[in-house]
C-alpha cells in the first residue's frame, strides 16, 4: 500500500512543475471541444 | 549599448510609421475606437494577447516567481480559463449589439446613461493605477538599456505612446500590438534555450532552482488563501476587463471571436510559462537581487548575447506599451464618447468628439506618469500594481456585466451600485483590510449582492433594453 497521503504526492517538486503545463494543455483540449462543438 | 539603440530606433520607428499610416485609415468614431468591427482572428487574437501580455508578464511575473517560487506560477491558469468563458459564457449574448465601449454596452443594456458614465469614471481611476506599473517597469529598462535615470526613462516611455496612440487611434494600436506580439514572441522564443543552454541544460536548471532556493518547488511561498483569491482576480478580471471586453466588438462574427480567443490563449499561456522559465534560471544566476522586477532586465543585460538581450529588451518595452496604448484607448473613449458625448454635450460632431477623445487621452496617460514620479507607488513589485488593476476592474464589472447578459430582471439601480459597491469595498480592502485575501473576493461578492439586492426592489428595466441580450436576433452575425 502506498502510504503516501495526496498531499504529499501534490507537493512534489515534479507535479509542481510539470502539473502546471499538464492542467493547461487539458484547458485548451476542452476549448477546442467546446468550439467544435459549437460549430457543428 | 549601440546595439541596443539600434534595436530600439528600429522598433520606436517602426511604430511611428505604423501610427501614421493608421492616422490615414482613419476616416470615423468606429475606425477609431473599434478598427470599424472588421478584425480577424489573426489581428483580432493577437491584439488581444498584446494587450493581454504587459510589463506584469515580462516584469511582473518572473519578478513574483524570483521571490516566492513557481507556486505562482499556477496563477497561469485562470488566464486560459478566464478566456475560455469570455468566449463561451460572455461574447455571444455580449457583441448581440455591437458598441464602441464597454460602458456603452452598460448604458444600453440598463437603459441608463449614468449607470454609463459610473462605468466611464471608474474605467479613468482604474487605468490610472494600471498604467502607473507600466510606466514603473518602463523605468527600469530604460535606464538598463539606455543608461538614463529611471524618472528619465519614465517621461521618455510616455511621450512615444502618447505620440502614436493620439495620432492613430484603435488603427494603429491594433497594428502596433501585431508587431509588439511578434517581437515579445521572437524575443523570448530566443532567450528561453540561451538562458537553458546557460546552465547547461534543463533539467540542470530544474535542479539548481529547487537546490537554491527550497521555496521553489514548493506550496509555501505564499499563503494559499492568498494565491488562491489572486487566481480568482486574474480571473474574473480576465472575463469582464474593458480593454479586453471591446475587442470582441472589434471582431467580426463569433466564428472569428471563438478563433481569436483561442489564438489568444495559446499566445498568453505559452508567452508566460516561458517568461516563468526564465525566472527560474534567474533564481540560480542572480538569487539576491534588490527587486524581484530587475530579474528579467539583468538576464538579458548579463547572460544573453546583445543583440538577443536588446531583442528581449525591446520585448519587454512591447509588453508595456502594447497594453498602454490599449489602456489609453478605453479611457480616451470612457472620457470623449461615455462622459463627454453622452452627459455632457449629446450634439457634438464627430471631429469635435476625436479632438476631446486625444487631449482626453493625452491627459489620462500624462496624470499616471505625474503620480509616479511623485513616489506614489514606490517599492510596490508591478505585479501587485497589476493585480490591484485586475481586483478593482473585476469588483466593478464583472457582476454588472454577466448578471446583465444572463439575468433579465438586473436594473439600472442594481447595476449603479454593484459597480460602485464593488469598486469601493476592493479599494478599502486594499487600504484597510487584512492581508492574506486579495481584494477582489470582497469586491466581487459585494458588487454580486448589491446587482441582487438593490435590482429587486427597484423596478425591472424596460422589455425594449433587455431583449436584444436575451432574445434570438443577433446585429453580429454568427459566421
Amino acid at each position: 500500500m502506498n502510504d503516501r497521503s495526496l498531499f504529499d504526492a501534490i507537493g512534489d517538486a515534479g507535479f509542481i512543475y510539470w502539473g502546471l503545463f499538464v492542467a493547461f494543455a487539458l484547458i485548451v483540449v476542452a476549448y477546442l471541444v467546446w468550439m467544435w462543438r459549437s460549430e457543428r | 549599448m549601440s546595439v541596443s539603440l539600434v534595436v530600439f530606433g528600429l522598433y520606436f520607428a517602426l511604430v511611428f510609421l505604423i501610427g501614421w499610416l493608421s492616422l490615414r485609415k482613419t476616416d470615423n468614431a468606429d475606425d477609431y475606437w473599434i478598427a470599424g468591427g472588421e478584425l480577424g482572428w489573426v489581428l483580432g487574437g493577437a491584439t488581444m494577447a498584446a494587450t493581454h501580455t504587459s510589463a506584469g508578464t515580462f516584469i511582473g511575473t518572473i519578478g513574483v516567481i524570483h521571490t516566492v517560487g513557481w507556486s505562482f506560477g499556477w496563477l497561469i491558469l485562470s488566464v486560459p480559463m478566464g478566456y475560455f468563458v469570455m468566449a463561451a459564457v460572455l461574447a455571444p449574448r455580449f457583441t448581440r449589439v455591437r458598441k464602441l465601449t464597454l460602458p456603452g454596452f452598460i448604458e444600453t443594456r440598463y437603459d441608463s446613461k449614468m449607470a454609463r458614465g459610473v462605468a466611464a469614471v471608474i474605467i479613468l481611476v482604474a487605468a490610472t493605477v494600471y498604467i502607473q506599473a507600466q510606466i514603473v517597469a518602463g523605468g527600469l529598462v530604460a535606464n538598463i538599456v539606455f543608461g538614463i535615470s529611471p524618472t528619465q526613462g519614465m517621461i521618455l516611455f510616455t511621450l512615444i505612446l502618447l505620440a502614436y496612440t493620439v495620432i492613430g487611434g484603435m488603427i494603429a494600436v491594433v497594428y502596433t500590438d501585431f508587431l509588439q506580439l511578434v517581437i515579445m514572441t521572437a524575443g523570448i522564443l530566443i532567450a528561453v534555450p540561451l538562458t537553458i543552454r546557460h546552465l547547461d541544460g534543463f533539467t540542470n536548471l530544474l535542479d539548481y532552482a529547487g537546490a537554491m532556493n527550497s521555496l521553489t518547488f514548493s506550496w509555501d511561498g505564499m499563503p494559499k488563501m492568498l494565491l488562491f483569491t489572486m487566481g480568482l482576480a486574474f480571473f474574473l478580471g480576465g472575463v469582464a476587463t474593458p480593454e479586453k471586453v471591446v475587442r470582441l466588438y472589434a471582431m467580426k462574427d463569433m466564428r472569428t471571436i471563438r478563433r481569436g480567443v483561442l489564438f489568444t490563449i495559446v499566445i498568453v499561456t505559452v508567452m508566460i510559462l516561458l517568461v516563468a522559465t526564465v525566472a527560474l534560471g534567474s533564481i540560480v544566476l542572480f538569487p539576491k537581487l534588490p527587486t524581484g522586477d530587475l530579474a528579467m532586465p539583468i538576464v538579458a543585460r548579463a547572460i544573453l548575447p546583445p543583440v538577443v538581450g536588446a531583442l528581449l529588451l525591446a520585448a519587454i518595452t512591447s509588453a508595456m506599451m502594447s497594453t498602454v496604448d490599449s489602456l489609453l484607448i478605453v479611457a480616451g473613449s470612457a472620457l470623449s464618447e461615455d462622459i463627454y458625448h453622452t452627459l455632457i454635450h449629446p450634439e457634438a460632431t464627430h471631429e469635435r468628439r476625436l479632438v476631446v477623445a486625444r487631449v482626453g487621452i493625452f491627459v489620462v496617460g500624462t496624470v499616471p506618469l505625474l503620480m509616479t514620479l511623485s513616489g506614489v507607488s514606490d517599492g510596490e513589485l508591478v505585479q501587485f500594481i497589476v493585480l490591484l488593476f485586475t481586483a478593482l476592474m473585476a469588483s466593478s464589472f464583472f457582476m454588472p456585466v454577466i448578471g446583465g447578459l444572463y439575468w433579465r430582471r438586473a436594473n439600472k439601480q442594481g447595476a449603479i451600485a454593484a459597480m460602485i459597491g464593488g469598486l469601493t469595498t476592493a479599494m478599502a480592502w486594499e487600504a484597510l483590510g487584512p492581508e492574506g485575501i486579495d481584494p477582489v473576493l470582497p469586491g466581487f461578492l459585494v458588487s454580486g449582492a448589491l446587482l441582487f439586492i438593490v435590482s429587486l426592489l427597484a423596478a425591472a428595466p424596460p422589455a425594449s433594453a433587455t431583449d436584444p441580450y436575451f432574445s434570438r436576433a443577433r446585429t453580429v452575425p454568427e459566421s
